[in-house]
């Protein structure tokens, strides 16, 4: 007869809390019991070590294998041959197959590429304050410029400059007093595709998306037609709309 | 309950991929296992009882796994070749801060996991699936793919952690598979 646990070890809870899916109240008590436990804390890092490296990994399927999946016919498997009206369906789902596959293309690579860079380290000094306006540093990606939030309580700390897919990346990271350190992130080219699952707000011209990756809080929304991602590991979701409602 | 919709289904080929990789340890197995995971799925329609999609799919591409695996009886769970020709579309790792691993490597080092954590670290950490889901997928408790989530993570962890070296040398990584 096997033993069931009715209460979760450390371990468990650990890792939910490297992942951020424990509650509000369950957090504030394992962080404290995190915070007196050397052994707890360095559990807490491996965990979230490996989160890092595995949620870097964005490899996508190679394009052979779009072109492979959209024939059915040459599936690995021999199936028993079909009458004519099944064989009929398979062209139609495979077409149908084919179509999605490359509307699904067509949007290139998505957006958790950029979450990365933002939650990355910063490699280039932070931009100075634009002398032209007073609300903008001297940092831009096809000419929309990242915004100096110092007079909201965050100051930029650190850059970097990356290539997605071929594509332009500049991300400002600032810093702040109650919620640590976020990153910014715009994609230079056509906007990216959106992850799945992530939860939707609106002020009536904009849409934010919010979703959580990593032990991260993201927001990513368009302006301007390009892709923007605040990344943060500390900010609630509710600080970084209100600051991408200032961007 | 609702029935299967084909069109949804590209919207997650990458992640099956990625999935697919990390269980069979080879790209180009994880081509063929995608593409038959899809085949079957795609041969009937297939009616959904209270799981979504990429849950659905999670579990076809395990159960394929497992009977290919059956039924070749030819293969390792990982094979330790060098990769070269990675079909990899990945960010430009110039910029990726000290300390980052390749993806290929860390797929390797998930694939190299016993296959109860590996199953459950690619359905939460890699597929996305909630722990429920990811027990329902699987078919056992959520407190027991907790328990394997954290020991997968912890073994991921320390295989790829990088190996102390003196000063002036550069750090090695202590796997070296295909890199």
């Amino acid at each position: 007869m096997k033993l069931r646990r009715d209460k979760p070890s450390p371990e468990d809870a650990i890792a939910r809390l490297a992942d951020g899916s424990v509650s509000e109240a369950q957090r504030g008590v394992l962080e404290r019991l995190v915070a007196d436990s050397p052994e707890l804390a360095a559990k807490l890092s491996e965990q979230r070590r490996a989160l890092e490296l595995v949620g870097a990994v964005d490899v996508l399927a190679p394009q052979r294998l779009l072109e492979r999946l959209a024939t059915p016919a040459s599936a690995p498997t021999p199936r028993p041959r079909r009458r004519v009206p099944l064989r009929g369906i398979a062209v139609l789902v495979g077409a149908i197959v084919v179509l999605a596959l490359l509307a699904a293309r067509n949007h290139g690579p998505n957006v958790s590429g950029e979450i990365h860079l933002a939650l990355a380290r910063a490699t280039l000094p932070a931009p100075a304050a634009s002398p032209a306006d007073r609300g903008e540093l001297k940092a831009s990606v096809d000419g929309i410029a990242f915004p100096d939030w110092h007079a909201r309580g965050w100051q930029a700390s650190g850059a970097r400059a990356d290539a997605l897919d071929g594509r332009a990346v500049e991300t400002v990271f600032y810093r702040s007093a109650d919620y640590g350190r976020l990153g910014y992130s715009i994609v230079a080219g056509l906007p990216l595709a959106l992850p799945s699952g992530g939860r939707s707000h609106g002020d009536g011209a904009v849409t934010y998306t919010v979703f959580h990756l990593d032990g991260a809080t993201v927001v990513t929304w368009r302006r301007y037609g390009h892709t923007c991602v605040l990344a943060a590991r500390r900010a609630p979701a509710s600080a970084l709309l209100a600051l991408a409602g200032w961007a | 309950m609702h029935q299967l919709d084909p069109a949804g289904l590209p919207a997650h080929v990458d992640r099956l991929y990625r999935a697919a990789w990390a269980l069979c340890g080879s790209p180009t197995d994880a081509e063929d296992l995608v593409q038959e995971t899809f085949a079957r799925v795609l041969s009937g329609p297939r009616i959904l009882r209270g799981r979504d999609e990429l849950a659905y799919l999670l579990a076809a591409l395990r159960n394929t796994y497992i009977s290919d695996r059956r039924r070749a009886s030819r293969r390792p769970v990982f094979t330790a070749r060098p990769i070269e020709d990675l079909p990899l579309e990945s960010r430009d790792q110039a910029g990726a801060p000290e300390g980052a691993f390749e993806a290929s490597e860390v797929l390797a080092a998930i694939a190299q996991l016993p296959e109860d954590f590996r199953m459950a670290l690619i359905a939460v950490d890699i597929v996305g699936l909630s722990y429920g889901e990811a027990a329902r997928a699987l078919g056992t408790r959520e407190a027991t793919i907790t328990t394997r989530i954290y020991r997968a993570r912890s073994q991921v962890a320390r295989r790829l952690s990088p190996v102390e070296q003196p000063p002036g040398q550069a750090p090695r990584r202590r796997e070296g598979t295909g890199a």
